[in-house]
């Protein structure tokens, strides 16, 4: 019970100090998306385009950041000197931050639906897919380096390369769905999951 | 040397040794792959020698007007307003005039119109007229249709080209060009697309080095101006992520000699390009990065240059030749024909690069305003989401 | 379990970079300091401790328990880190409480803890105040108690006094000794005069090693009969420092006093031997383990 509740805390006091700006930023994208493109009435596949090539930009804005507040190597010390693994503390944030990855893209579709657009479960899966596997890129690069900006800069560069290497990057394709294709978007899945494990795992592993 | 200093320490940090392997990355999978074989010259007699658009009225007009009365009765008109697909519903009021307009260019109303299955222009409609009618159609749709000034020409006036056609801009090609120049702008096309955006995550990484190695304190109690220092900063970034372009650049034109090694080239096309062509988005990217990153933060920085790059790439992905305005910031050409198309927006081009680089300096000097700002503790800090939250207190 | 951290032939590298070697070191309950120049390696064997950083081989017990079992180790030790920062929106409250609850502690312990801590420091009236408004000295004092919140066994404090006013070094001093009463503190320091006014037992660090180890007594009684003063001209003190290693100098008028530290009674008219300070003693213990000393190591003018 007290497990629960600390577990509780530190979820309340990330999300108030060190989630809230991302988080804008996230919505001020949703809001572009929908100013940029179009929502209403578009077909199956248009529909993947917001999605896939514009809403998938929230996953690198949310789950980038999430070793951002350590990133001052002191504050690093001390948290990491306490109890409770500083690993454990990223779980948390990571698992809130999906959540919010889901909700807002969840809540998205669901406004291209209420507009008359064809959109379907798939399109839900297939664009929190996308947003989540550039969102993981992000998170393994500035884990490992230990710089944020690393993270965006790197997942930014997939995000660009899928505009033109599509056929080079076979099923971690992000913009599959726009082209009529979903199988793409399992790999998307797995892959991320790897990669969360494998960032995991070297930082426990590779202490100095 | 300060300069000296700087530049290296853009060199040797981790965004920039990134920033070089995808230039490299690009260059090889998009530019020096795809130029293997010399341009033929066209052979006479074929069939096809491809379509062009070609500003035809007679064409043009009966096309378009099928088009809008189309979409008219689909109930939604299709349009790409920053790149990206919008589907656009008429209130009543704009149904009202898009009648009209209809009635205008067709000569007949709604009602003939569903009794007829087919429509004529008006002998008294001018072309001139039309095309205002047509461009307040694309008003009405909320811009980025297929009627307005930009794709009006594309999309309903295209014809096969002749062979004189094909010859001619084979001859621009090999004379006007000298080869290297079309060459020139195909690399520039690709190596724009890098360039335009990335260096903001050096810039920004390299203004957070100084919060992370606590160097700021201890510039800021140094004697040097902070418009020397800004600007220094400024130009070693360029030119350190000048290097990427240079080197590729070296290696293109070692190529497009190979190619053809009989054609009579500009061996200082590609470097004359680059310069003029990417040097203005490297800038404005550094500049992007090192302003926002002073008022406010990394992050920031990062995104505003990263929406400004994601809307300009999404409004040149429907025309991926020639259409350059005074302020788009990434230039596409990606094709070695089109010689005309380029140069008939030259004036355009040559306002928007100038642009662009006055622009990137008169950022970097109200960088260099605000930074003496917190020199003398007086600017605070508008926005910010720290990537290095201490500021450590002095030592003894 | 015996209340003591043993230390035990530990070697520590960065790289190629040896950075801890061979240490040797028994630290008991009370003030222990830790003396070094920067860059000796005394941060590095406080984050080792610590459980920041893993050894390379060697053994350490914290009371009885092995550096290895991390999660216990954290939870019976205190951390303060040479430059203390916190998230910079967070309050002082609300910094003591989240790091309340990463080390383990339930909301009651909680709510009973944090303003006992924050009175004890002083910083009840500044408790709504967020991170990055504090001031050098508020913010080493709410690194201080946090350090202290969970009621660690072992607190380990790493140059403390770096960057503090003089009173306010003094007020931090005082804290530390009367927190050691009932606890292993250690401390870390180049700064001579924390180890006087605070330390009975001290080890001297340089490059890695441990050059001596004992008590402030011990270490002044080693240097006895090696530390001199001379009244001199001025325009012989460049001489006097190329030649011998200078502890201190008070310039009057023409003439220095200059102090000095060297194994025989340096044969210049006029020297008399003193009374060894701690800086003296320390200077003098670098000096005859074969450090180089010269070239101005002086921390501070008596």
């Amino acid at each position: 019970m007290s497990y629960l509740r600390s577990t509780f805390r530190i979820l309340s006091v990330n999300l108030k100090h060190n989630f809230i700006p991302h988080l804008l930023i996230a919505l001020v994208i949703a809001f572009m998306t929908q100013v940029l493109s179009g929502i209403t009435a578009l077909n199956t596949r248009e529909a993947a385009q917001p999605l896939e090539r514009m809403l998938s930009l929230t996953g690198i804005v949310l789950l980038t950041p999430i070793f951002l507040p350590e990133q001052n190597e002191n504050i690093r010390d001390l948290i990491r000197s306490k109890r409770t693994d500083y690993l454990a503390v990223c779980v948390i944030r990571l698992l809130y931050s999906i959540l919010f990855l889901a909700v807002i893209i969840g809540f998205f579709t669901y406004m291209m639906l209420c507009r008359e657009s064809n959109v379907t479960i798939e399109h839900f899966v297939g664009g929190f897919a996308s947003a989540l596997f550039l969102g993981a890129l992000g998170f393994f690069f500035a884990g490992l380096t230990q710089n944020t900006i690393t993270g965006y800069m790197v997942s930014a560069i997939y995000y660009i390369a899928n505009y033109s290497l599509k056929d080079e990057l076979k099923n971690f394709y992000l913009f599959s769905m726009s082209a009529g294709s979903f199988t793409e978007k399992y790999w998307l899945l797995g892959g991320s999951v790897v990669i969360f494990a494998v960032t995991f795992f070297l930082l426990k592993y590779s202490r100095k | 040397m300060l300069f000296l200093k700087e530049c290296k320490k853009v060199l040797f940090s981790l965004t920039f040794v990134i920033y070089c392997i995808t230039a490299l990355a690009m260059y090889f999978t998009q530019f020096h792959g795809d130029i293997g074989a010399p341009l033929e010259a066209p052979a006479p007699g074929r069939d096809d020698y491809g379509m062009t658009a070609k500003e035809i009225p007679e064409l043009l007009m009966p096309e378009a007007v099928w088009s809008l009365i189309t979409e008219y009765y689909s109930g939604s008109f299709t349009a790409y307003p920053y790149g990206f697909i919008k589907h656009v519903k008429l209130t009543e009021k704009q149904k009202a005039r898009m009648e009209e307009i209809i009635l205008e260019v067709s000569g007949l109303t709604m009602q003939e119109l569903e009794a007829h299955e087919y429509f004529k222009i008006p002998e008294d409609l001018t072309y001139e007229h039309f095309r205002e009618l047509m461009r307040e159609a694309d008003k009405i749709i909320g811009g980025g249709s297929k009627y307005g000034d930009n794709f009006i020409v594309g999309n309903f006036s295209y014809v096969p080209k002749t062979y004189e056609d094909a010859l001619l801009e084979y001859e621009q090609f090999l004379y006007e060009d000298k080869i290297t120049g079309a060459y020139a702008r195909l690399y520039c096309d690709y190596l724009g697309i890098i360039v335009s955006v990335l260096p903001v995550f050096v810039a920004a990484a390299l203004a957070n080095r100084d919060k992370k190695s606590r160097m700021e304190q201890l510039i800021f109690a140094r004697k040097i101006s902070s418009v020397k220092l800004i600007f220094t900063r400024f130009f070693s970034l360029t030119a350190i992520m000048l290097t990427p372009v240079v080197i590729t650049a070296v290696i293109a034109q070692i190529k497009v000699n190979s190619i053809y090694p009989n054609g009579t080239m500009d061996s200082f096309a590609l470097f004359k390009y680059a310069a003029f062509w990417l040097v203005p988005n490297i800038m404005a990217a550094s500049a992007v990065g090192m302003l926002i990153t002073e008022i406010a933060s990394g992050l920031l920085a990062i995104f505003i240059q990263g929406v400004w790059w994601i809307t300009s790439i999404s409004a040149a992905t429907s025309g991926l030749t020639g259409r350059i305005g005074k302020f788009t910031l990434i230039m596409r050409h990606n094709s070695l024909m089109g010689y005309d198309a380029f140069f008939d927006r030259w004036e355009n081009i040559v306002f928007n690069r100038i642009f662009f680089t006055v622009v990137s300096i008169l950022g970097i000097a109200l960088t260099a305003f605000i930074y003496e700002q917190k020199r003398k503790g007086v600017f605070n800090v508008l926005f910010k989401i720290n990537f290095q939250n201490s500021k450590r207190q002095s030592k003894a | 379990m015996d209340n003591c951290i043993e230390i035990k032939n530990v070697d520590k590298f960065y790289g190629k970079k040896q950075a801890l070697k061979n240490v040797n070191l028994t630290i008991h309950q009370g003030m222990f300091g830790l003396l070094g120049r920067n860059g000796a390696g005394k941060t590095t064997l406080m984050k080792t401790l610590a459980t920041l950083h893993a050894k390379k081989n060697g053994e350490i017990t914290v009371c009885g328990v092995p550096i290895e079992h991390a999660k216990e180790i954290r939870g019976m030790t205190g951390y303060l880190p040479q430059d203390f920062s916190m998230y910079p929106t967070m309050t002082v409250q609300e910094s003591l409480d989240y790091l309340g609850v990463l080390s383990g502690m339930d909301g009651q312990l909680r709510k009973e803890r944090v303003p006992l801590l924050l009175k004890r420091v002083n910083l009840t009236e500044s408790k709504h105040k967020k991170v990055k408004a504090l001031s050098g000295g508020m913010k080493r004092r709410l690194g201080i108690a946090q350090a202290l919140l969970h009621d660690p066994k072992v607190l380990i404090v790493d140059e403390p006094t770096a960057g503090l006013d003089p009173e306010e070094r003094i007020r931090f001093r005082n804290l530390l000794s009367e927190v050691a009463e009932e606890r292993i503190v250690i401390l870390s320091t180049h700064i001579v005069g924390d180890i006087e006014a605070a330390c009975e037992n001290i080890a001297i660090m340089n490059e890695g090693e441990i050059l001596w180890q004992g008590t402030v007594l011990e270490l002044l009684h080693s240097a006895e009969g090696k530390v001199f003063t001379i009244n001199i001209p001025k325009e012989y003190l460049s001489q006097i420092k190329e030649r011998y290693i200078v502890t201190g100098m008070l310039a009057q008028n023409k003439y220095t006093t200059v102090r000095m530290v060297a194994e025989n009674k340096p044969d210049i008219q006029g020297i008399i031997p003193v009374e060894p300070n701690v800086e003296d003693a320390y200077m003098y213990c670098l000096y005859s383990n074969g450090c180089d000393v010269s070239g101005g190591d002086v921390s501070c003018c008596f």
